[in-house]
């Protein structure tokens, strides 16, 4: 089994079309692309139902090597529902997935380097179908802007979540210290709404203590 | 005990020689933006498989023309253009319900942007932006006018080391999944700036620079029927995928 998809994979391999290349996005992405409902995946802040699970207020400052607030850095973010489905037609786990939760957010930093996104804590979700392996609630990042060529891809992780031992993902991070730099930390800020959990994920892009960045 | 193992198909790590260097002299941002640091492997899953999926009717057909701000509205200046093309994945399947999203400078060379500090001229009637969602055949169109070259603002090319960029559009295209997403630009044929554009000539490999050159589409009956002739120009953009869902291999 396992060698009939070996197989395959490197006929797609020798076969395969090259991807186009990417480019930086520049400092003028248009700024309606990014629209005020994009920030707030959870529904707290707008009309209508709200998502299911626990509501968080994630919160963070991009610097670039110099320490210098990176200005005009574009995140975006892509997570699981609190039950830990994706709102896509490739998830076939079992389950109803949350109608009033999609999962895709994005915003830009401002002046101060600063970013926030309201969203749900997600839910685990399996390795694999039917494996009694899980990755731990996270949120996928990827963050594109001017001077990013390629993307960079990172993870946010939530603190003192007992799956964490045991992601995939944070175990094919062997060093510590990089570990510890894909877990958010609980901190609360001024312009987390009531009753949201606050939570801190800075991002370093380069000095002396960058952030944990995965291939893309 | 059965013996487990994730295993991964349908991920092909990128070939530096076609992606662009990330740090480029005399582009700044890319110096103080980049990790020094390794990147770690990442392990894919239904995270990385699956990505935001707009519906259909997210994008008006007019926003697939820049060159006006309405449908009966009057044309912004420079030569009419159709930027037209297919999305297609690594296997060279249509990527349908792609949602596209594009934006360049008028025919002056100025965004519609508020960082944009050059000094020439706005057109009120230019659009500035574009969204367009693919079709079946992953086919997509817009109509738009032909950007100006322009001088790298200061700010991002640090003042004593500026450079022009060639006209060209910047793209930004979802496909299927969080690992398909692309950022990228293209390019017209045959502009003197392209060979001397920082951007562009990141990429080592020249086949893979090629491919974010237009080509002109030839003229026939059916694409100059229409009273305004725009030019046509053509490419493709191949998006990373398929991914396929990781498996347990017991």
């Amino acid at each position: 089994m396992a060698r009939r998809k070996g197989t395959r994979a490197s006929k797609i391999h020798k076969r395969a079309l090259p991807a186009t290349a990417h480019q930086t996005t520049g400092p003028f992405f248009p700024a309606q692309y990014i629209r005020p409902g994009d920030t707030d995946l959870a529904g707290l802040t707008r009309d209508g139902a709200r998502a299911n699970g626990e509501p968080c207020y994630i919160h963070g400052t991009i610097r670039d090597a110099a320490a210098q607030p990176a200005v005009n850095v574009i995140i975006e973010i892509w997570q699981a529902d609190a039950g830990g489905k994706f709102h896509h037609p490739a998830d076939r786990s079992h389950g109803a997935r949350d109608p009033n939760f999609f999962g895709w957010g994005r915003t830009w930093t401002d002046r101060s380097g600063f970013y926030s996104f309201i969203t749900v804590k997600p839910g685990a979700y399996p390795a694999a179908p039917g494996s009694n392996r899980w990755f731990a609630p996270r949120i996928m990042m990827r963050l594109v802007g001017s001077g990013l060529m390629r993307p960079l891809i990172t993870c946010l992780y939530f603190p003192e979540e007992p799956l964490n031992r045991e992601d995939p993902q944070l175990a094919a991070v062997t060093n510590a210290a990089a570990r510890r730099r894909l877990i958010a930390t609980a901190e609360p800020h001024a312009s987390a709404p009531a009753g949201v959990t606050p939570l801190r994920f800075d991002i370093d892009l380069g000095g002396r203590k960058p952030s944990t960045f995965l291939e893309d | 005990m059965t013996k487990r193992k994730t295993v991964k198909t349908g991920f092909r790590p990128h070939d530096d020689r076609t992606q662009p260097r990330r740090r480029i002299p005399g582009y700044p941002n890319t110096i103080t933006r980049t990790p020094a640091a390794r990147f770690w492997p990442r392990v894919l899953s239904l995270a990385d498989v699956t990505g935001p999926v707009f519906a259909a009717d997210t994008v008006l057909p007019e926003e697939a023309d820049l060159s006006r701000n309405a449908p009966e509205a009057p044309r912004a200046l420079g030569q009419l253009i159709t930027v037209s093309g297919r999305v297609l994945d690594e296997r060279g399947k249509p990527v349908r319900q792609c949602l596209i999203e594009m934006w360049h400078a008028n025919a002056s060379g100025k965004y519609i942007h508020h960082n944009d500090p050059s000094p020439v001229p706005v057109d009120p009637n230019y659009r500035g932006r574009g969204r367009a969602m693919t079709d079946d055949a992953g086919r997509f169109s817009f109509r738009t006018i032909k950007p100006g070259g322009y001088a790298v603002p200061d700010a991002e090319a640090g003042a004593k080391t500026g450079w022009w960029r060639p006209p060209h559009i910047h793209f930004s295209l979802f496909g299927p999944s969080f690992s398909s997403r692309l950022i990228s630009q293209w390019f017209f044929p045959g502009e003197p700036l392209n060979p001397l554009d920082l951007i562009l000539n990141s990429i080592p490999d020249r086949a893979a620079r090629d491919r974010l050159v237009m080509r002109f589409v030839p003229r026939t009956a059916s694409n100059s029927a229409e009273g305004d002739a725009a030019i046509g120009y053509t490419q493709d953009f191949i998006l990373r995928g398929p991914f396929e869902t990781p498996f347990e291999n017991r």
